[in-house]
């Protein structure tokens, strides 16, 4: 996880990327967040062997990559956090797994390395896909593609508002670490003695701060009901036409036919 | 346009917030309240719409009497800009906020749409309306709050410190804002400067009760007062 | 430990994320008429995510850590908003932080909100009846953190195991997943104590009446929880019942049979499936058909980029 520093600034450049303009930025919200759920459960479904299906997989990511210009350094970057917990169940395919699958000039590749390699493989394509579709749509436009979805709407609002308060607490924090550390030198982090103050401390004031919002919510005549706005348009055809070519390569092996064709 | 009298608010710790005000504003009117921390001004505001309750005496907006039953009524004409617009702006996009409340009244999304273009038009920030509130400045809040409060179309406007947080240019140019609006206005404040500029009238409020109530030339002119209730 | 979607298979994020979306769904249905929980959630759940990001140091060690918070959220807003507040905190965890995958979401909401919603009905409140003092609290925090993060771990290491991603074995990821979160557990609960004794001596109010699950949803929880654990573990026990079949499936997965069905068939009927080609020759037609098409993919990828640059320029 990142800090309660870089937190803040991290959710603000995700957001100015969301801000941008692309074609992929234009696609309807709802197209979006749908082919991103198939694209996952697709390539979630292969076998842990089938390292060569799911390679043409990438291609998705990559064109939705290079339209929407999404810089790579932030998706490395957020790919790293993502990693350590499939390195981990990964790795240990290679130690486990150790019948040989192969040999490529008298290198005996393990079905263990090719579980591995898989693993990443899935790994990388399904956080590549949702931070590309968090990078290129903006968070209202997700809260209304899920009330369409019929997600109720008081679970969409405290999404929404979980979202909208991040960056006030995160500030709110921050500022009171600052004059925590300030004033205790050569500490690094809160002394595990003062977190019951610390942490207290804050979530009182998150407290009352939401006793002040539901007066001002209140005010605006809040009925406990949340109307959501208009619906905006589904894109069925950016839909079909995603999931098809997924459906299709998800059966063939595109890979070994490319393969077949060359080695021929 | 609203009539206080005899209001008295008491916390349920015993505390007496407000101790009988009697207080009569007329349409169209700017009247500032000023006072220390803790003389009673926010809650003076908040009972006019009914978040803190009233212990006795009556509060009445245009001949409504402010009961639990009305205050879906009350809360239709009497708008209330907090004082820390984070507390206020609670959704992920300008328009959703703004569109808040008159979708909370029922109306279909047209009206609403077009409620919320006067009333982004009328603070000169038609262009925040698809931006998301937490990635504006202080300044542009401010106005967002105001505009998700004029959303309701109401006749008066409560606004607590409405230029804390705010930069000089921020502020002048909501001063100029505030100035132009044609709703009756009841600003809790310390800053006199704005009180100057704005207001006509002036109540000092200190532990609850009113000290004067009086025009703000006269009000501002009397430094003996204001000192010795430690406004300034 | 967020899961990430690498690890999991289709059928065991797809079971989880049923589980959750009834398990939240009755959650939605239990606070709908208090309105004031409606900002509180969402408040909370921002007071999560900032929470997690302040680090402690542990005297002596020099290392440090974040909480998860399942049982200060239960002991603030009761079982059922502490179970949404959770499930939001971890949907925009991983989305924006990409910290556990989309498909895990199933997989995450439930280990980190179930376990502790338990624990808080089943010890926390109980030890708690009879007057609040700071060492009930104190004692009431440890071990519900405690004994819910065990459970929590332990259904990582099932959904992992029943996925059947990894090859690691069930035996030495339980041995070494337990202990780990004993331990981070003991600490979670000193903290969780020490906040939650802060806010009573300060806001009595704000832990007084929380709604705990009632008998009927604990025992229902539980029976849900037992179908679970033993769903996985004999999704675990046929997944790798002997050496045979594990080969099997590792021949039925690279000649790309469904896997159910392919388990049942031998060694060699699993190759004349694909006889009109030899199975090495499809692994090395695999190997490099796949390291072309991903040429190709970049290609294109670099391709659109060059020209869309061009016309924007």
């Amino acid at each position: 996880m990142p800090s309660l520093f870089s937190a803040g600034a991290d959710i603000r450049s995700m957001e100015s990327l969301a801000e941008g303009d692309s074609v992929i930025h234009r696609l309807p919200p709802m197209a979006k967040l749908v082919t991103t759920l198939v694209y996952v459960v697709m390539v979630v479904s292969f076998n842990r062997y089938n390292l060569s299906g799911l390679i043409p997989y990438a291609v998705y990511p990559i064109i939705l990559i290079s339209l929407s210009q999404t810089p790579y350094n932030m998706l490395l970057k957020r790919l790293v956090i993502a990693m350590p917990f499939a390195l981990f169940g990964g790795a240990a395919n290679i130690f486990f797994d150790r019948d040989v699958a192969f040999t490529i000039a008298s290198i005996a590749v393990t079905y263990g390395v090719v579980s591995f390699l898989s693993i990443m493989m899935k790994t990388v394509l399904t956080v590549a896909t949702v931070l590309i579709l968090i990078s290129t749509t903006r968070i209202s436009d997700i809260s209304d593609s899920l009330v369409r979805l019929k997600v109720p709407p008081l679970f969409v609002l405290s999404l929404m508002m979980t979202y909208r308060y991040i960056s006030v607490l995160l500030e709110e924090a921050g500022t009171m670490y600052t004059a925590y550390s300030l004033r205790s030198p050569n500490v690094k982090g809160v002394k595990i003695g003062d977190m019951g103050v610390f942490v207290g401390q804050l979530m009182i004031r998150s407290l009352d701060r939401a006793e002040r919002i539901y007066a001002a919510m209140k005010c605006r005549g809040f009925n406990s009901i949340y109307h959501a706005g208009d619906s905006q348009t589904v894109g069925v055809r950016y839909i079909a036409c995603v999931c098809g070519a997924l459906l299709v390569l998800r059966f063939i092996n595109l890979s070994e036919l490319v393969g077949n064709g060359v080695l021929r | 346009m609203i009539d206080i009298i005899d209001l008295t608010v008491v916390y349920p710790d015993g505390t007496k917030a407000l101790d009988n005000i009697n207080l009569s504003a007329k349409k169209g009117e700017r009247i500032a309240i000023i006072g220390v921390n803790g003389a009673g001004k926010s809650t003076l505001l908040l009972s006019i719409v009914g978040v803190v309750p009233i212990s006795t005496g009556s509060i009445g907006v245009d001949s409504c009497n402010v009961t639990k039953k009305t205050l879906p009524e009350i809360r239709k004409m009497v708008g209330m800009v907090f004082q820390n617009p984070d507390d206020q702006l609670f959704m992920t996009k300008v328009y959703d906020d703004v569109a808040f409340a008159p979708r909370n009244y029922g109306m279909t999304e047209g009206e609403v749409a077009s409620r919320v273009e006067s009333s982004l038009e009328s603070l000169g920030i038609t262009h925040l309306k698809e931006r998301a509130p937490h990635r504006l400045s202080g300044g542009e809040k401010r106005r967002v709050a105001i505009a998700g409060v004029l959303a309701m179309e109401p006749s008066v406007i409560l606004l607590d410190e409405p230029t804390s947080f705010l930069d000089p240019r921020s502020r002048k140019m909501l001063i100029e804002t505030l100035a132009e609006l044609p709703h009756t206005q009841i600003i809790a404040t310390h800053d006199l400067d704005m009180v100057q500029e704005l207001c006509q009238r002036v109540i000092v409020l200190k532990d609850g009760v009113i000290q004067a109530d009086d025009t703000a030339e006269i009000v501002l002119a009397d430094k003996k007062m204001l000192e010795e209730l430690a406004i300034i | 430990m967020h899961m990430a979607d690498g690890l999991i298979s289709g059928t065991v994020g797809g079971v989880m994320a049923a589980a959750s979306v009834a398990i939240i769904a009755y959650s939605i249905k239990r606070i709908k008429s208090d309105d004031k929980t409606i900002p509180m959630m969402g408040v909370m759940g921002a007071f999560v995510f900032a929470m997690q990001m302040i680090n402690f140091t542990i005297p002596g060690t020099g290392s440090s850590g974040h909480i998860v918070g399942g049982t200060l959220l239960a002991a603030t807003l009761g079982v059922y908003p502490a179970i949404i507040v959770t499930a939001c905190v971890l949907i925009i965890q991983c989305l924006l932080f990409a910290d556990g995958g989309l498909l895990a979401l199933g997989c995450n909401i439930f280990n980190m909100s179930v376990p502790f919603v338990v624990m808080y009905t089943l010890i926390f409140k109980p030890i708690l009846k009879n007057g609040v003092t700071s060492s009930k609290l104190t004692i009431a925090s440890i071990l519900s953190v405690v004994l819910g993060l065990q459970l929590s771990a332990f259904g990582v290491v099932l959904e992992t195991t029943a996925s059947g991603i990894t090859a690691l074995p069930f035996l030495p990821f339980v041995l070494a997943m337990q202990p780990i979160h004993f331990v981070i557990g003991i600490v979670e609960g000193v903290i969780t104590a020490a906040v939650l004794i802060f806010v009573y001596k300060m806001r009595p109010e704000i832990l007084e009446d929380k709604e705990v699950m009632s008998v009927k949803v604990l025992a229902v929880t539980i029976a849900l929880l037992a179908v679970l654990i033993g769903g996985g573990l004999s999704m675990f026990a046929s997944g790798y019942p002997d050496g045979l079949e594990w080969s099997m499936e590792k021949v039925a997965g690279t000649t790309e049979l469904e896997g159910s069905s392919a388990i049942h068939e031998t060694m060699a009927e699993a190759q004349k499936s694909t006889a009109f080609m030899p199975d090495y020759n499809s692994k090395i037609a695999g190997i490099v058909g796949g390291a072309l098409t991903l040429l190709l993919a970049v290609a294109i990828g670099f391709a659109i980029s060059f020209f869309s640059k061009k016309r924007t320029a």
